[in-house]
């Protein structure tokens, strides 16, 4: 897995892309456990994400309670068909905000 | 019901508005009464009279009519639209016992065809095995590369010209003109362009013909002089009885129940958006009534007919394959009986137009062929099925002397690139078979990662198996997430095994396990159940499964926990 980190305006567009399991996502929650201050959201970029395990959601669940509590906007983006389903069968999608593409997400967030 | 794929207009059971269901079945009517020239042919090598030329093409007409019609009418056939043409896989077996023993003979051999093409039907589960998707791929392909050989004679005017002269480049441009009309108005039209592409392409050719002087009169008589309508001539015939044509009879027949399956198998395909495998029954359903008919044109000596592969094209160039209109078509034919001026007429359409439909209905039968068989993963032993299949099919195709070395019984089914394609590859098919075991398992323990393990696992499972792509590439993140859970959470105490089984129409994946069974909850748990213990995370990936697989079973096996995935394949 590979995770790049942006910033473009007051967000944080982390992007991450390959798989999301339990082998690697402890290496995102440590990525998203701090939010840079002076930031007013995070958008996770997934176009390049292949993989969402449970483990997967879970940092991404925490990484929304933690935005939530910060009072920071929280969104995804770009979602492949197969990480999408995971998304819509787990609730997730009712949960986070999920946008078409890293543009559309960014505009929501002005 | 199928779903429909969006580049057709009128599917298989869609209702055809009436002027548009005769305008389309006179282009698949006219198409195909100009294979009539197949019987013509054999009536000229064996030495026949007038009158037994005569009936050797009228019945053979009336017979395609009426089989058009049975085999596309639900009620009575496959619901396909598939239109008759004289059946080529006859013509050797017709040539030989027409001169050896007339047409008594030939009616006896046609009805042993006939009888041997029927008792395959009743074999349907067999046919299932013997004609997976790589299968039928190969032969498809095969009936597209066997098509091309008088496709492009026509186009090119060879049939017409000595070897030592030069091209008439008359025929390639009257061709390529009627060729790119038809190519055009298919891919780049929409509606009754669409719909009459085929027939705007032959009048374009047609006209283009006329004007660089390619176009001729019907042969030994003007059009004026034939009968506009007249009653058949048709006659029995006799039976006449040979041993030695006993063998070609009976191979006759399979070829042409070879050659039927592809071309349904080609019509299923391009009339299910979500086609998976081949529909066997769908096929017994139309070589059914093409053999009964058959029966019919021997015992008025007639020639044989069977589905035209050419059609297909026609299908496909306009964007129509509803069953109401191979009906429309095949009452169009059995009128054209009692014309023989109709007939006489669509003899001059000019062969480089006629060259130019099949080059096209040529193209898309390889295509589609080269579809079936990249449908299924290709395991090493499946790349050689399908490769040395269609190798095999050339050889005999670019070297006829191979034919002409073995045993002249052997003729009619070494001489046709399609038999011997199809042949090879059930016969490889079933060779490769041996040594796979249609379960496997593997374990997979906390040290894994677990989409690794069953990434290797599933694909190579799956290549053996010949699994659909789309199946194996859905189950494999299912199959990890679950085997993620039982291991990361400590519900699967000592790593698990793998076991995979496969069986053409499911793809089961269990995990067989020590420790407590999971909870699979009927709602869906909340996402914070992620954040809590490991049997909250386990109710909520059970959930998950059951959402994701098309089938989840919890049972035990001896004292494992057995996890169940299934996969509709």
């Amino acid at each position: 897995m590979q995770i790049d980190r942006l910033v473009e305006g007051n967000t944080v567009v982390t992007v991450v892309k390959g798989r999301l399991d339990s082998s690697s996502s402890p290496r995102l929650d440590e990525m998203l456990a701090v939010i840079p201050d002076g930031s007013t959201a995070v958008l996770l970029d997934f176009e390049e994400l292949t993989y969402i395990s449970s483990a997967g959601l879970r940092v991404v669940l925490k990484a929304a309670k933690l935005a939530r509590s910060s009072s920071v906007a929280l969104a995804v983006c770009s979602l492949t068909p197969q990480v999408h389903e995971v998304f819509e069968v787990s609730g997730f999608s009712s949960l986070i905000p999920i946008h078409q593409s890293r543009e559309t997400a960014l505009a929501s967030f002005t | 019901m199928p779903r429909k794929p969006s580049n057709i207009l009128y599917g298989a059971e869609d209702k055809v508005p009436l002027g548009t269901l005769v305008s389309l079945g006179v282009q698949h009517a006219s198409l195909a009464l100009l294979f009539v020239v197949y019987p013509l042919v054999a009536a000229a090598e064996a030495g026949l009279s007038f009158e037994a030329t005569q009936s050797l093409i009228t019945s053979c007409v009336i017979f395609m009519g009426i089989a058009t019609i049975l085999e596309c009418w639900p009620r009575f056939g496959s619901g396909v639209l598939l239109v008759q043409i004289p059946n080529t896989s006859h013509l050797p077996m017709a040539v030989q016992s027409l001169a050896a023993g007339g047409p008594a003979l030939y009616a006896a051999m046609s009805l042993v065809a006939a009888v041997s093409q029927l008792s395959l039907t009743f074999f349907t589960g067999a046919l299932r095995k013997l004609f997976p998707p790589e299968v039928c791929g190969v032969a498809v392909t095969m009936l597209g590369v066997a098509l091309a050989e008088p496709a492009l004679r026509r186009m090119f005017g060879l049939a017409h010209q000595a070897s030592s002269a030069g091209m008439d480049l008359r025929y390639p441009m009257v061709s390529f003109a009627a060729l790119v009309v038809i190519v055009v108005l298919a891919i780049f039209s929409r509606g009754m362009l669409r719909l009459f592409a085929v027939a705007i392409g032959t009048g374009v050719g047609w006209l283009l013909a006329h004007y660089v002087g390619l176009t001729h009169g019907p042969a030994g008589r003007a059009l004026a002089d034939l009968p506009l309508i007249d009653l058949p001539a048709i006659a029995w015939p006799g039976l006449a009885f040979s041993w030695a044509m006993l063998p070609a009879a009976i191979l006759t027949g399979i070829i042409s129940a070879v050659d039927m399956i592809s071309t349904v198998v080609s019509m299923q395909r391009m009339d299910d958006a979500d086609w998976r495998r081949a529909d066997m029954g769908q096929a017994a359903r139309a070589i059914r009534p093409n053999t009964v008919s058959d029966m019919g044109a021997a015992l008025t000596g007639g020639f044989a007919s069977a589905s035209s592969s050419a059609a297909i094209g026609v299908a496909f160039a306009t964007g129509a394959t509803a069953w109401r209109v191979g009906v429309a078509s095949g009452i169009i034919i059995l009128l054209a009986a009692f014309s023989p001026r109709l007939i006489g007429a669509l003899s001059v359409i000019p062969d480089p137009v006629v060259g130019a439909i099949l080059v096209y209905s040529s193209a898309f039968l390889v295509v589609a062929g080269m579809e079936l068989i990249l449908s299924r993963r290709l395991s090493d032993r499946r790349i050689f099925t399908v490769g040395l299949a269609i190798m095999a099919g050339l050889a005999v195709a670019i070297l006829p002397e191979l034919v002409q070395a073995t045993p002249s019984w052997a003729h009619p089914i070494l001489g046709s690139p399609l038999s011997v394609s199809t042949g090879v590859a059930i016969g490889l098919n079933l060779f490769f078979r041996i040594g796979i075991r249609q379960e496997a398992s593997v374990p997979v323990t906390v040290d894994d990662n677990p989409f690794e393990a069953t990434t290797t696992f599933l694909e190579y499972q799956g290549d053996i198996w010949g699994a659909r792509r789309d199946v194996i590439a859905s189950a494999i993140p299912v199959v990890a997430e679950a085997a993620e859970m039982l291991l990361d959470t400590g519900v699967a105490e000592d790593g698990l095994v793998m076991r995979a089984r496969f069986d053409e129409n499911d793809f089961d994946v269990t995990l067989l396990y020590r420790g407590a069974p999971i909870e699979i909850p009927t709602l869906r748990p909340s996402p914070e159940d992620l954040l809590g213990d490991a049997a909250a995370v386990a109710r909520f990936v059970g959930y998950m499964l059951s959402k994701r697989a098309d089938k989840l079973v919890l049972g035990k096996l001896g004292e494992r926990q057995a996890l169940t995935l299934r996969f509709e394949h």
